[in-house]
């Protein structure tokens, strides 16, 4: 009997400990589908017995993981919005955000589309469905199909915010669930044009448009994030329940070490610090 | 410098240099965003100081409003008041005939109004605004104090309900007809360049009004409006016993022509057609039981097909604003406007005018503005059921000055005192409802807004 009560308590403490050592992350896509699953694996290499549970489903899922207190850590590649903020306080949940990488939006196009460059307000115009041929910007006759992210994501609301002046997507926009779709919708489409985090511009069939800021042409890269001359760069966050502590604060250590920001640049990412 | 002392110093500045907008929405992102770019913060601060602000506001009644319907994307709140004291005298012609011999009126009451309203944007350039006045006339917004305190007569009623579309560049089938177009429907503001004198400023039309507009019409600042009204007067009951219960309408249709060489200097001329379509309407037919409850118009709008041309010239000189404006206008349908109820005939066409000049300077606290203007309306001339419900009384065959001058205590606080005058132009005609001799009225007005 002494035996079985001690064998029990024994499993319920080794169980204990792998539960105490599993993080959970849940939210932006831009994040969630390629960093933190590559900063994961580098963790777990560290540090034996951890664990990751990720869901990327958007920014919008992130944060109210945080507020519903169903993640360590959620991911967002936008600004907590004023009514979330208020949604959290009144459940006691101070949102706190950290920002981890700085990110450009890329706006891609097919490889087979000559376009080399668009204006801000040539941008604007064609997601906002002001424009709707491919030849009122100087390219080959023929309807734009525009890829956008669905409304949950951070990139959808970050974009309409830099890119679209607040206004409205087009009723025609397709709405994709992640970067990666959105990449090989437009890979595969000719006439199509969307917008992707800098870590997904490598994907086959697709190019970086550059932006005509009316004297420069401006390409997301490290140097034009870090500088802000790229006009739709933006932080991107990892949102806790008041600052980082625990096993959260420690995954953050991780990633703004040497080693981390080394892993956020491989993958396409600007560095925060 | 100690972080988080240099956090509390900067969320201290914005809170205190802050515009109550960004307060309002907890945001304080173009400030902070200009402190990081000059080093002052760096990003995780600046993230910090923002989401600390968000924290703060959403836990003050403005941080915790919320709207019932997502679509809802702006909302705007406002409202004024006003204290008046009004002084009228109105002597009635000295003439036999019909009329009221008790209509000599000699009068000083104290007065108040309350507007309380709210501008909703949604998506997709569409808008929505409602208002709520005190009174229930169609030209007035004031109720009287007296009556021992009580609340009778002090009820606010529905000024404005709408919905508006509203777009600039607007596109058709792929090409865009028009610099821009508004659409307002229900019960509106109206859109018209037209003179308080002849369309009260307490008066929102009930239908349909549109706007199409073009910019740059060959010449850089001529803009070049189309506006039109399809409007609701009387709503008859169709299945009234009565002979000939039909709907009775306003249409109205204006073309202007602005053209602007310099900042705020320029002119308009804006000709304008109002018809009235005549449903044979009577006050006893009225599905709300009675007249149009105006406060001091007639019960029936008819024999009115009117044309005016109201014009106007600004431009600044001396460190003030200067406005010329006048109107010229005639209805074609006035001498039947006379005979019908006096069963006098009409010699000419009966026609109005108006023509003032006024001058302003400055916006908020310490602003001031004068204005004179000469107005004459003939017999038969226009509708009282449209003019300044002031003026004369709201009678026809009237012509006098009307001086007005405003000054600004706070940058919401304001007083206004107005004197109108006006004789009689014709003692030919008269009638119960045109019968007076001559007018004076005084308004003493403290207003505020919020």
């Amino acid at each position: 009997m002494k035996k079985s009560i001690l064998s029990l308590f024994t499993l319920a403490l080794t169980l204990g400990s792998v539960q105490a050592d599993k993080i959970v992350i849940k939210g932006s896509d831009t994040l969630g589908a390629k960093l933190v699953p590559q900063l994961a694996e580098a963790y777990k290499a560290k540090n034996p017995g951890t664990t990751f549970e990720i869901a990327a489903e958007g920014s919008t899922t992130g944060i109210a993981a945080v507020t519903d207190s169903t993640c360590d850590i959620g991911m967002s590649s936008r600004r907590a919005k004023s009514t979330e903020v208020s949604a959290a306080a009144a459940k006691g949940i101070k949102m706190h955000p950290t920002v981890v990488t700085f990110d450009g939006m890329a706006v891609i196009v097919n490889t087979g589309n000559p376009l080399k460059s668009l204006t801000k307000r040539q941008v604007e115009q064609i997601f906002a469905g002001d424009v709707t041929d491919w030849s009122a910007v100087g390219a080959p006759a023929g309807a734009i199909s525009i890829y956008t992210r669905n409304t949950a994501s951070g990139t959808y609301q970050d974009f309409k915010d830099l890119a679209m002046n607040k206004r409205d997507y087009a009723k025609s926009s397709q709405k994709m669930a992640g970067n990666e779709q959105i990449a090989a919708e437009v890979g595969k489409n000719k006439s199509g044009i969307g917008y992707v985090g800098m870590a997904y511009t490598k994907a086959p069939g697709i190019k970086v448009v550059m932006i005509d800021m009316g004297g420069s042409l401006v390409s997301p890269t490290k140097a034009s994030v870090q500088s802000k001359a790229y006009p739709y760069a933006r932080p991107n966050f990892f949102y806790t329940n008041g600052a980082p502590t625990g096993k959260a604060a420690a995954f953050l250590d991780f990633l703004f070490s040497p080693e981390g920001e080394k892993i956020v640049e491989q993958v396409g990412f600007v560095p925060a610090k | 410098m100690n972080q988080q002392f240099k956090k509390w110093a900067v969320m201290f500045a914005i809170t205190t240099l802050g515009s109550l907008a960004i307060q309002a929405q907890g945001d304080s992102g173009p400030l902070v965003e200009a402190l990081i770019k000059k080093g002052v913060l760096s990003s995780q601060e600046g993230e910090e100081i923002r989401a600390g602000m968000l924290e703060d506001n959403s836990s003050t009644a403005g941080g915790m409003l919320s709207w019932g319907s997502s679509a809802v994307k702006g909302v705007k709140l406002y409202g004024d008041a006003r204290l008046r004291y009004q002084w009228e005298n109105k002597q009635r012609q000295n003439v036999s005939g019909i009329g009221n011999p008790s209509r000599d009126q000699d009068r000083s009451r104290y007065r108040y109004r309350l507007r309380l309203g709210a501008d909703y944007k949604f998506s997709e350039n569409w808008k929505s605004g409602i208002r709520l006045e005190t009174s229930n006339a169609s030209d007035s917004t004031n109720a009287n104090f007296g009556g021992y305190f009580d609340k009778t007569g002090d009820g606010v009623n529905v000024g404005l309900v709408y919905l508006e579309y509203e777009i600039n560049n607007p596109e058709l089938f792929g090409f865009s007809p028009a610099d821009y177009f508004d659409l307002r429907m229900g019960k509106h503001l109206h859109p018209f360049l037209i003179s308080n004198a002849f369309w009260d400023s307490d008066i929102n039309p009930e239908g349909f009004s549109e706007q199409i507009a073009w910019n740059d019409v060959g010449v850089s600042g001529l803009t070049f409006t189309l506006r039109g009204g399809q409007y609701v007067i009387s709503e008859a009951n169709e299945n009234n016993t009565l002979v000939g219960n039909t709907d009775s309408a306003l249409f109205v249709a204006q073309t202007e022509v602005n053209y602007e060489w310099a900042t705020k200097t320029g002119f308009s001329i804006a000709p304008m057609f109002m018809l009235e379509t005549g449903g044979k309407i009577s006050a006893a037919t009225q599905e709300n039981g009675g007249g149009p409850d105006n406060e001091n118009a007639d019960p029936f709008l008819g024999n009115f097909t009117v044309v005016q041309i109201p014009a106007q010239v600004y431009f600044n000189a001396w460190g003030l604003k200067h406005k010329a404006f006048g109107t010229w206008g005639v209805n074609f349908k006035g001498d039947g406007l006379i005979e019908q109820p006096t069963n006098q005939s009409a010699d000419n066409i009966p026609m109005f005018f108006n023509v003032g000049y006024e001058l302003s300077k400055g916006k908020g606290k310490g602003a001031w503005k004068l204005s004179a203007e000469y107005r004459y309306l003939q017999a038969g001339s226009y509708t009282t059921n449209l003019s300044d419900s002031d003026f004369a009384k709201n009678e026809l065959n009237q012509a006098g000055p009307v001086l007005a001058g405003n000054y600004s205590f706070t940058d919401n606080i304001s007083g206004t005192v107005t004197w109108m005058h006006s004789n009689n132009i014709s003692p030919a005609f008269n009638d119960t409802f045109n019968d007076a001799g001559d007018s004076d009225l005084v308004q003493v007005d403290l207003n505020w807004k919020f």
